[in-house]
């Protein structure tokens, strides 16, 4: 049931910042190359392949995305490393990387070193009615649309802000489906923001021309693009029926009188990504808070090394800034760790991290621009009534998280102790930070001032006949003092 | 003046402040974030399992059956009492065996139990089976008390803190106490991080910490602490009823209201000596719910969603303390010992030795000065 043995380097996720590590730490010479992902198959979102039963006879036509994550899965696939589909690492402790395979067997793989690159979830965002049936996030959304081609309705509402929910709208109306509005909470770029982003552009004018050709595309088919407009409120018996959208000003807050209803059955919300912090932080390495990278991020150095030694991390789930920069962070973080292996000297790793380092210098400067253009408003955070339930899994509301607080306590931790949010399935990814946002509101304080949920394994749920093993309790008190 | 906001110290301010005291109770970091809120919630009304079954240990023993005695009505009464719901569910605890040996214990310790007039009863496989279906074919027997059982810790606390808040009391946050002064006239100055503070009485009640309290005044308070792991299973429709322990391995199981599993029993965790974080291991993760699948089988295809670990601590003789010190007057130290079952009496007790000097339940065994004279 239960396996143990040794690797030089163990990479956490198989997108495009696991991959482009596994590559790289290859072909700097690292022989023993594992990879562990939760899907069935490389590529991450972002490169998600077609289910099971499909058949591509056409890449060029999936897309451009699909090309180019088809490219580096293919590459991903000959390095050399071994990968593990469709397994979960459930914990880290040390050096010692815990894993369990669906439906399979349990074990722990000692890493002589680690590369997290976890990625990013999409953003939750709680208004009145977001957990009736027919609200998705646009990730998800975009799953179904990429994976299996079916669109999850009849009338759709994009709502969110920023390139995502741009190219995505672009992206389900070009396959069918029928784009009643997009809302971009943010306001239209006026002319300063758009020659940031021109003079970000050289080298990335890709990026750039993806974007313009988007809207142009959204602009033709005549898609209304409202530009400084959210979603407040989802309303319908059983499942959605009416969106009510309104203006809203610089801060994201909705302008009084501005609020018109909208008839659909489906809302695909899309305020960007947060990243998974979940093992950098059992692990104990050192966050900072950064809003427009999504949250909490570990601290890392120019080899991407978070704070705890040997452990090293890449891509969305240590700020999102997308595949392309992850792409260059991932090469960097198994050159490292092939240096740190001592498979390569230190001005080796130089040498062959430097092209990737320019490359991710101009994307930075890109990304950069673009969260200017795009800066999360605070009034994201603000949408929820008294009555909305904030945790889904647990289902506590709003209210019943204010009440919970107990003298002069803002502590996100003890609300969780009391009316159980944030102790679900989910395990508190979709309704912390939420949690987070009402108290500090209530408390005068700033989100980064409250402590986070402690961490602790499991970061996924594990499920008990693959982990447990018969040991003596009296010898493990002594052996672990 | 109460030092600490846990289970101990919100039930003492409440009970003293509900009696009209003048109470400010004083917290380093938050409420109930050592072991009052991350113990696993079990109410033992049965003795607990001992390590030594002897004689000597039973006759040690014997006074605290009278505080779960009233432990047992203290809880009965405390949600009408505090207006809040504290997740109470007493419908039977069974203390397991899996072997001759283990039976042979329990026959002696329900032997014991009864002479003290604790209501336990001996019970075989297949009455296990009937008490509580889905426990395991392999069962020898069972200590079975009909009124164990448990409720939550994680809402109890807070319940004292805002009835406390209520009666009158008042508590301040994030204020750890640095020192504390005799003052002429039996008072004590303390000093705080937060400023100083005039006391006529002071209870220390800092759990795992109170060691170091009462080494302010130059207490003797001997305490060995541990850190203890919990896991949570994810919700399922209703298959357990009653509290499930083992009399030859550290568990507790118990299915809570919500429908997760809570296995727990004792299995250790881990604390950064620096940072005071706690973690739990993989190790203790592995091997408690092996046991708890093991006693109970219907546990296997169920995911473990969440883990943690909290301080607990013991005196070396593994009885509670409560009580005023002789030396220092005016200064009180209570301590646990089964403190979540018996958090609310010692609270009540306690209030009642600082408003009238006397309690209606003996302490002598607690003495608080009993580790005075042992060696270092």
């Amino acid at each position: 049931m239960s396996f143990e043995r040794s690797r030089q380097l163990v990479i956490v996720g198989g997108g495009p910042a696991g991959m482009a590590a596994a590559i790289s730490a290859r072909a700097a010479g690292v022989e023993e190359v594992t990879v562990i992902d939760e899907r069935p198959h490389l590529g991450g979102q972002i490169y998600k392949q077609f289910a099971a039963g499909w058949k591509v006879l056409d890449p060029r036509r999936a897309g451009k995305e699909f090309v180019r994550g088809r490219r580096v899965i293919e590459e991903a696939e000959r390095c050399g490393a071994e990968v593990m589909p469709g397994s979960v690492v459930w914990g880290i402790w040390g050096d010692r990387v815990a894993v369990y395979r669906e439906g399979g067997d349990a074990g722990v793989i000692v890493a002589g070193r680690i590369i997290l690159a976890p990625g990013a979830y999409d953003r939750p965002v709680a208004f009145p009615g977001w957990t009736l049936p027919g609200v998705m996030t646009a990730g998800g959304a975009q799953s179904l649309v990429k994976a299996q081609r079916v669109i999850p309705g009849r009338r759709i509402l994009m709502a969110g802000s920023g390139p995502l929910i741009l190219a995505f709208s672009a992206q389900i109306h070009r396959y069918g489906a029928n784009v009643v509005a997009v809302c971009e909470a943010a306001p239209f770029p006026g002319p300063r923001r758009m020659l940031d982003l021109a003079a970000a552009a050289p080298g990335n004018f890709d990026l750039l021309a993806d974007g313009l050709g988007y809207m142009s595309y959204l602009a033709r088919k005549r898609v209304p693009y409202r530009y400084s407009h959210m979603i407040v409120r989802a309303e319908g018996k059983d499942e959605v029926e009416r969106a009510v959208i309104a203006r809203v000003d610089e801060q994201w807050r909705p302008v009084p009188g501005t609020e018109q209803s909208i008839d659909v059955d489906t809302i695909c919300v899309g305020y960007g990504f947060f990243p998974s912090i979940e093992l950098s932080r059992v692990i104990g390495a050192q966050h900072v808070y950064d809003e427009d990278l999504g949250g909490h991020v570990p601290v890392r150095d120019r080899w991407m090394r978070t704070t705890q030694p040997g452990v090293f991390a890449a891509g969305d789930g240590t700020g999102v800034a997308g595949s392309h920069v992850a792409l260059e962070e991932g090469s960097i973080a198994g050159i490292a760790a092939a240096m740190e292996l001592g498979k390569v000297t230190e001005a080796e790793a130089d040498h062959l991290a430097r092209p990737k380092r320019e490359r991710l210098a101009r994307l930075e400067r890109f990304r950069s621009a673009l969260n200017k253009t795009y800066p999360v408003g605070p009034g994201v955070y603000e949408l929820a009534s008294p009555e909305t339930v904030v945790c889904r899994c647990e289902e506590v509301t709003a209210a019943e998280i204010l009440d919970s607080l107990v003298a002069d306590s803002s502590d996100p931790n003890g609300v969780k102790s009391i009316t159980r949010a944030g102790m679900g399935l989910c395990q508190g990814r979709n309704c912390q930070r939420q949690i987070a946002a009402l108290i500090a509101r209530h408390a005068g304080k700033k989100i980064d001032e409250l402590p986070v949920f402690t961490p602790r394994p499991p970061v996924k749920p594990v499920p008990i006949d693959l982990i447990a093993e018969e040991r003596p309790e009296e010898a493990w008190i002594t052996e672990v003092g | 003046m109460v030092i600490g906001g846990g289970l101990l110290g919100c039930a003492t301010a409440y009970y003293l402040a509900r009696d009209g005291m003048d109470v400010l109770l004083l917290e380093r970091r938050e409420l109930n974030r050592e072991a009052s809120g991350t113990n696993a919630g079990s109410l033992h009304f049965q003795i607990l399992r001992q390590d030594d079954y002897s004689a000597a240990r039973f006759a040690q023993l014997r006074p605290t059956v009278e505080l779960h005695e009233c432990a047992s009505a203290l809880w009965k009464g405390l949600e009408e009492d505090l207006q809040a719901d504290l997740g109470i569910r007493r419908l039977g605890g069974l203390l397991v065996a899996e072997n001759r040996e283990q039976l042979d214990t329990l026959r002696r310790k329900v032997e014991l139990e009864n002479s003290m007039g604790v209501k336990t009863e001996l019970v075989g496989p297949a009455d296990i089976r009937e008490i509580c279906p889905g426990l395991s074919e392999h069962l020898a027997g069972a200590d079975y008390h009909s009124e164990e059982g448990f409720a939550n810790p994680l809402v109890t606390v807070p319940a004292f803190a805002r009835a406390a808040l209520k009666s009158g009391a008042r508590i301040r946050l994030h204020c750890p106490v640095n020192a504390i002064d005799p003052r002429p006239g039996g008072r004590f100055r303390l000093h705080t991080g937060t400023g100083t503070v005039d006391a006529g009485r002071v209870v220390d009640a800092a759990g795992a910490w109170s060691g170091e309290v009462a080494e302010m005044v130059g207490l003797r308070l001997p305490l060995t602490a541990r850190v203890l792991h919990v896991n949570v299973t994810e919700p399922r429709p209703p298959l357990l009823r009653l509290l499930i322990q083992h009399a030859g391995r550290r568990l507790t199981l118990k299915q809570k209201e919500q429908g997760n599993f809570l296995i727990g029993g004792g299995w250790p965790g881990r604390a950064d000596p620096e940072t005071e974080e706690k973690t739990t291991t993989h190790g203790s993760l592995a091997g408690n719910t092996w046991v708890a699948a093991a006693t109970f089988p219907p546990l296997r295809n169920v995911r473990v969603i969440r883990t943690w670990a909290g301080q607990t601590a013991s005196s070396p003789d593994l009885m509670p303390t409560l009580g005023e010190s002789r030396t220092v007057r005016g200064f009180f130290a209570m301590q646990g010992g089964a403190g979540f079952t018996l958090g609310p009496v010692y609270g009540r007790l306690m209030a009642e030795l600082v408003r009238t000097g006397r309690t209606s339940i003996p302490i002598a065994p607690y003495d608080p000065e009993r580790f005075m004279a042992t060696a270092v």
